[in-house]
């Protein structure tokens, strides 16, 4: 069963690009601009959820690790050290 | 050059998250086709474990789950690599796992504000950024 199909206008400039990287890549046109939007798709998922746990941490009232980037370096080399010698350390 | 694979530190997961650090943040937006995220465990578990309730650590393994370009792997990194990684400069053997991690799973750039990194490691398997410089290049296409 074929896929139904519509015919698209693109600027010749466009279409040129399209046609080389469907060459290099030898594989349809259709095909390229199908990968694109699969690449655009995943992208905006991962900005909407990064999103989502960005406004859920504010809602939370944020994260308190501290006020400076070293504070916050300082906090998260105490939680690794913490987490590597409950659950790594013994490998090591 | 695009189509590389980095590892971020908890640190700048952090800041980006919730520390309203402008680059942090920015960098966590780039992750799709052309920059694949790739971290340990560790990292994600130092991470939730400064998130405070679970829809937060829900939401975070989520951008995993729905991603075909941010991995987090299990498997334990060689002990041989750790070592190594002490003997480079990493003395604290958890800063040597995360450097061994990041050779092990061939990454490009570790992005990290820890100065254990940045300044006393040496290594050619890699190149450790802090986050602005990384976007400097970035934009600059000369990473």
């Amino acid at each position: 069963m074929s896929a139904t199909t519509i015919p698209v206008q693109l600027p010749a400039e466009v279409y040129t690009k399209l046609t080389q990287l469907a060459a290099e890549e030898q594989v349809d046109p259709a095909e390229v601009v199908s990968r694109l939007i699969d690449a655009a798709t995943q992208h905006r998922v991962w900005l909407r959820n990064l999103s989502a746990l960005r406004e859920q941490i504010q809602r939370d009232g944020g994260i308190h690790v501290g006020d400076s980037r070293e504070e916050v370096v300082e906090r998260m080399r105490q939680t690794r050290q913490e987490i590597f010698d409950a659950e790594y350390a013994h490998l090591y | 050059m695009r189509n590389m694979r980095i590892c971020i530190d908890s640190c700048v997961f952090i800041q980006g998250l919730g520390q309203g650090d402008p680059n942090a943040l920015r960098l966590l937006t780039l992750f799709g086709s052309d920059l694949a995220l790739v971290i340990p465990r560790l990292v994600a578990q130092e991470v939730t474990r400064n998130l405070v309730t679970a829809e937060q650590v829900h939401l975070f393994y989520r951008l995993f789950h729905e991603s075909t370009y941010a991995f987090i792997i299990d498997e334990p990194v060689p002990v041989k690599l750790v070592a190594k990684y002490v003997d480079l400069g990493l003395r604290q053997k958890a800063d040597a796992f995360i450097g061994a991690f990041t050779e092990w799973v061939e990454l490009r750039y570790l992005i990290s504000d820890n100065r254990h990194f940045l300044r006393e490691l040496n290594t050619n398997a890699f190149t450790v950024l802090d986050a602005d410089l990384f976007l400097e290049r970035w934009d600059k296409d000369s990473l």
